[in-house]
């Protein structure tokens, strides 16, 4: 009960305040007792010493009239030498002047007798005061509280010896302590006086204190518990409930309730603007994920009351991660901004508009009747970002891709909508860019298929489903099997058969590739290594390398460990790339390919004419070999344009120094074109599709065996 | 003064009423004649004392009485007012000279002493080695009425063929001893050693009194034979059966606290004892001493 009496500021407020005062008004209580009882200590001492001056003046003369009446009662004694009749006196003489001691002495004041039998201080000579003559008599007050008084026995003309009396004076002090202890009772008395005042004063003082702590709790403590419930109601969110006006005085209470309420104030913007800044991009100041996310599930709640139509749109900026990557990310956020700026500015009003995050972003289309209006807001997105973006004095020519999806058709909540307009996106960007697409349950499918070939990928190599199979390469001249191409090949359990077509790009998009990669180059390396020692020592493996494996930097050390490993050399290796590896222009791909070139690998640049066949490239990059796309070769007996083509491009890689391969080979009526073209060598279902080892090695074997045949014959 | 009344009434009621009955009349001589009231306050414990132990044998105690002087007693002893006397070896002589009345039967320890001697003394710096070098010197004797101080000294230097004179009378010479008297023994020897006169005498006792800070300055020159100290002395016709209970009383007196008390009181009597043969003969001695 105490300790929660205790717990209350008030009661605490108004103990301290009446402790606080307590002890001040004690302490002032204190000092005017010490106050008083000093001066009255003074004046005691004052007093007592007034008495005992009149005392010691009676005293003084009737010591005088002591030593007028020795000087003649002792005189004969003296004269006479006396000393009994002197110790006799002396003794009568002490009780009644209170003397410690009575020395008589000589005229020459040597000591005749002290009084005693033993008479100690007898032949002693005392020193008399001067001027003794003349005064008869001299009284003189020593420190240790003692009185001598000296006298001469006799007269003027005779003299014959000096007093000396020793007075103790006590009796003055037995008064001063009798005064003193009148004093000390007095004093007694107004002690108890002065207590029966203090204890009225402390009384006073806690009554006057309980009162001094109500008013506190008044004007201090409930201000408080008002302001503490303020405080409790804003901690809700409760922003509104102000401090009442009633304690917002100038006091400090009341600065601290007005300071309450525009702390209030301050909380409720924060909290908006945090609000606000939870639901918009900080950048472009459309809504973010979270609120568009929020809008369009609104929307499909209309939309299913209204039965109407919903589009989102899924767009991606085309290129924005060269610009942002080579131009500065203050270049991307201003080109963000524009952008966001464009794609609002070309639809209806009442459309959202909002940013996923990076180059990403949602149009919400409401209210539709046809899917025509959707292709109508595309399109007129695209013919925004026409004009070039100009930021900072750059021309940025900068496209979109658009994947749309609407309501119920494609999804009927707004994570499956979201994510079938970015499968549509996707779709688009394949599509080349700058483009809308809509989306289908087919690219749902074929998302599914690329999901279960990366499932199926990872652990393929483990699982021992890869295989390597090998199409042999001909000269054209002779038709005698001079290499192979080394080509992959994937039999799942479940998917079964999986063409190189399908399987390849994914295990590029994957890291998987750089394993896959070094079996491949494992497997042919060891091969070749076998069929050079076994068939022919010119015999080489043609392997295709993809653009990551380039960017691996350990693939001409790879490559070294590998010739040594399997004891070949690096002209029994041709490496294939595509053009698209080229057209990346990385200064680590052309390092890596002369590297690999030193080495004496064959480099042989693939699928040539299919792409930009770009003749920079094949002087810019060390190539040994060109081989000539299948496209142009299964043309080559019907299209004229296709054979002028060859017949240049043969001559052209000629003139280079370059072998060329002629790839797709199927007739022989194609492969007499390419002989009359001087295409070096050959490869296709003419003369074997690609086979596994047993069967290559079948291939190599009748080929020796002809050949044995021909020497016989 | 009205003890004194009190005596003479007393001495009065004595000799009339009493006569025939068992009293013992015990009497002394006052030290000092002007101070009789001491005397009285002296011996009255001893009185008292007697009183008490004398009525349990049916025998009075007379009022006490103080003689002013020798002359005094002696008459009193005469008149047969007086049945003992407490006094000393010379004033019992001199009692005797006037009366032969008096026998001496008890001998009395005063002071702690059973006897003493007077001694001779000089400062002990001076060139005076005997009493015969004191001729044409002064003297010191402590009162007229002193034995040891006056009286014995003065005997004994009469014998030693010096002439004595008091200062004031003398004539200074080389023959005369001067004297004057100190009045107390302790000024004897405060006198010699200031050198106001050149020698003193007094009772081997007294000289055992003097400070020793002054004594050390002092030399004995001379030691008199011993003297008995005190004596008690009856009458020649007192009763005999009472004069041996109070012999008695008195032989038994020291032996408990108030008889001690009483004689303690009277002239600091330490006890009483039977004379011996010896003493007897000392007190002839001296008796023969002063009557040459």
């Amino acid at each position: 009960m105490m300790r929660q009496l205790f717990q209350h500021l008030n009661t605490r407020l108004a103990i301290t305040a009446a402790l606080f005062l307590l002890l001040l008004l004690l302490a002032s209580l204190f000092f005017v007792s010490k106050v008083f009882y000093e001066s009255t200590h003074e004046l005691q001492q004052s007093l007592g010493d007034d008495i005992s001056t009149v005392y010691t003046q009676g005293h003084d003369q009737q010591l005088i009239e002591l030593a007028n009446f020795l000087s003649a009662k002792l005189f004969t004694l003296t004269y006479d030498t006396d000393i009994s009749g002197l110790n006799e006196q002396i003794s009568r003489v002490s009780p009644w002047v209170g003397a410690e001691s009575i020395i008589i002495t000589d005229r020459d004041g040597i000591v005749l007798t002290d009084g005693t039998t033993e008479n100690v201080q007898y032949g002693t000579h005392v020193i008399l005061p001067d001027g003794l003559h003349e005064a008869r008599t001299i009284q003189i007050d020593r420190k240790n509280g003692h009185r001598q008084l000296y006298f001469i026995i006799g007269n003027h003309e005779q003299t014959a010896g000096y007093g000396l009396i020793t007075l103790a004076l006590e009796q003055r002090f037995a008064l001063q302590s009798a005064l003193n202890a009148n004093i000390d009772k007095a004093l007694e008395r107004f002690k108890h006086g002065f207590d029966f005042f203090a204890i009225t004063s402390v009384l006073f003082i806690l009554f006057a204190c309980s009162g001094l702590g109500f008013w506190l709790y008044r004007s201090l403590s409930l201000p408080i518990l008002t302001m503490i419930k303020a405080a409790e109601e804003y901690s809700i969110g409760n922003y509104n409930h102000a401090v009442p006006s009633s304690f917002r005085s100038n006091s400090e209470v009341g600065r601290l309730a007005s300071a309450l309420n525009k702390m209030a104030e301050n909380i409720q913007e924060a909290e908006e603007k945090i609000i606000y800044q939870a639901h918009f991009d900080n950048l472009t100041g459309l809504p973010n994920r979270f609120l568009i996310l929020d809008r369009l599930e609104l929307s499909i709640k209309e939309a299913l009351r209204n039965q109407s139509d919903i589009a989102v749109f899924f767009l991606d900026l085309d290129g924005f991660k060269k610009v942002n990557d080579s131009l500065g990310h203050d270049i991307g956020d201003k080109l963000l901004i524009e952008a966001a700026q464009r794609i609002s500015s070309a639809l209806r009003k009442g459309d959202t508009v909002g940013r996923l995050g990076g180059d990403e972003f949602i149009v919400l289309l409401k209210g539709l009747t046809k899917s025509e209006d959707a292709k109508l807001s595309a399109e007129s997105i695209h013919t925004a970002f026409k004009p070039a973006f100009n930021i900072d004095g750059r021309d940025l020519a900068v496209t979109t891709s658009i994947g749309i999806a609407t309501y119920p058709e494609n999804g009927e909540t707004a994570a499956e909508l979201l994510k079938n307009a970015d499968s549509a996106m996707y779709h688009a960007k394949a599509q080349g860019r700058n483009t809308y697409a809509f989306f289908s349950q087919e690219m749902n499918e074929r998302l599914s298929r690329q999901l279960q070939l990366e499932e199926q990928l990872t652990g393929a190599l483990q699982r021992g489903e890869f295989k390597v199979v090998y199409q042999p390469k001909l000269d054209v001249e002779s038709k005698k099997i001079v290499g192979a191409e080394a080509l992959l090949r994937w039999h799942n359990q479940e998917l079964g058969f999986v063409s190189p077509e399908e399987f390849i790009p994914i295990l590029e998009q994957t890291a998987l590739i750089a394993e896959v990669g070094q079996f491949v180059l494992e497997q042919s390396i060891s091969q070749v290594a076998h069929w050079r020692k076994q068939f022919d020592s010119t015999f080489s493996v043609a392997i295709n390398i993809s653009p990551r494996q380039l960017r691996i930097s350990n693939l001409p050390l790879l490559i070294d460990e590998l010739l040594i490993h399997y004891q070949t050399v690096a002209e029994a290796v041709e490496l294939e790339i595509t053009e698209g590896v080229l057209m990346e222009t990385h200064v680590r791909v052309k390092h890596v390919l002369n590297n690999l070139s030193k080495r004496g690998l064959s480099i042989a640049m693939d699928d040539f004419g299919q792409g930009y066949s770009s003749l920079s490239y094949l002087r810019n990059f060390p190539f040994d070999v060109v081989k000539i796309d299948r496209s142009f070769v299964n043309d080559i007996t019907t299209d004229p344009n296709d054979r002028e083509l060859i017949s240049a491009a043969i001559a052209m890689a000629h003139a280079l120094k370059l072998k060329v391969v002629a790839e797709g080979v199927e007739t022989e009526e194609q492969l007499q074109f390419l002989k009359t073209f001087n295409c070096d060598l050959a490869q296709g279902y003419l003369f074997s599709k690609p086979v596994d080892v047993e069967a290559f090695n079948e291939l190599l074997e009748q080929q020796t065996e002809t050949d044995k045949e021909a020497i016989i014959a | 003064m009205w003890r004194f009344i009190c005596f003479v009434f007393g001495v009065f009621f004595v000799t009339s009423v009493y006569a025939e009955q068992r009293i013992f009349k015990l009497g002394v001589i006052a030290e000092r004649p002007d101070h009789m009231d001491e005397a009285f306050n002296q011996y009255i414990p001893l009185h008292e004392y007697l009183t008490a132990k004398l009525a349990e044998k049916n025998i009075t105690m007379a009022p006490l009485a103080v003689a002013h002087n020798v002359r005094e007693m002696a008459n009193w002893v005469q008149a047969g007012k007086i049945d003992a006397v407490i006094e000393g070896v010379f004033a019992t002589r001199k009692i005797n000279l006037l009366t032969n009345r008096l026998s001496p039967s008890l001998l009395a320890w005063r002071k702690g002493q059973r006897e003493y001697r007077s001694v001779f003394f000089v400062r002990k710096d001076s060139d005076i080695e005997s009493l015969e070098d004191l001729a044409g010197k002064e003297i010191a004797f402590e009162s007229p009425r002193s034995t040891s101080a006056y009286f014995v000294p003065k005997a004994v230097l009469g014998n030693h063929g010096l002439s004595l004179m008091a200062s004031e009378q003398a004539p200074t010479d080389m023959e005369t001893l001067r004297f004057q008297f100190a009045l107390s023994e302790l000024n004897q020897a405060y006198w010699v050693h200031r050198g106001k006169t050149d020698a003193a005498a007094f009772n081997d006792g007294d000289w055992l009194r003097v400070p020793e800070k002054i004594r050390d300055d002092l030399r004995i020159i001379y030691r008199t034979k011993p003297i008995v100290r005190w004596l008690f002395s009856t009458h020649t016709h007192f009763d005999n059966d009472i004069k041996q209970t109070v012999e008695r009383i008195l032989e038994f007196a020291h032996t408990e606290h108030p008889g001690q008390r009483a004689l303690d009181s009277a002239s600091r009597i330490t006890k009483f004892e039977k004379l011996s043969g010896e003493d007897l003969m000392n007190i002839d001695y001296w008796n023969s001493f002063f009557h040459n």
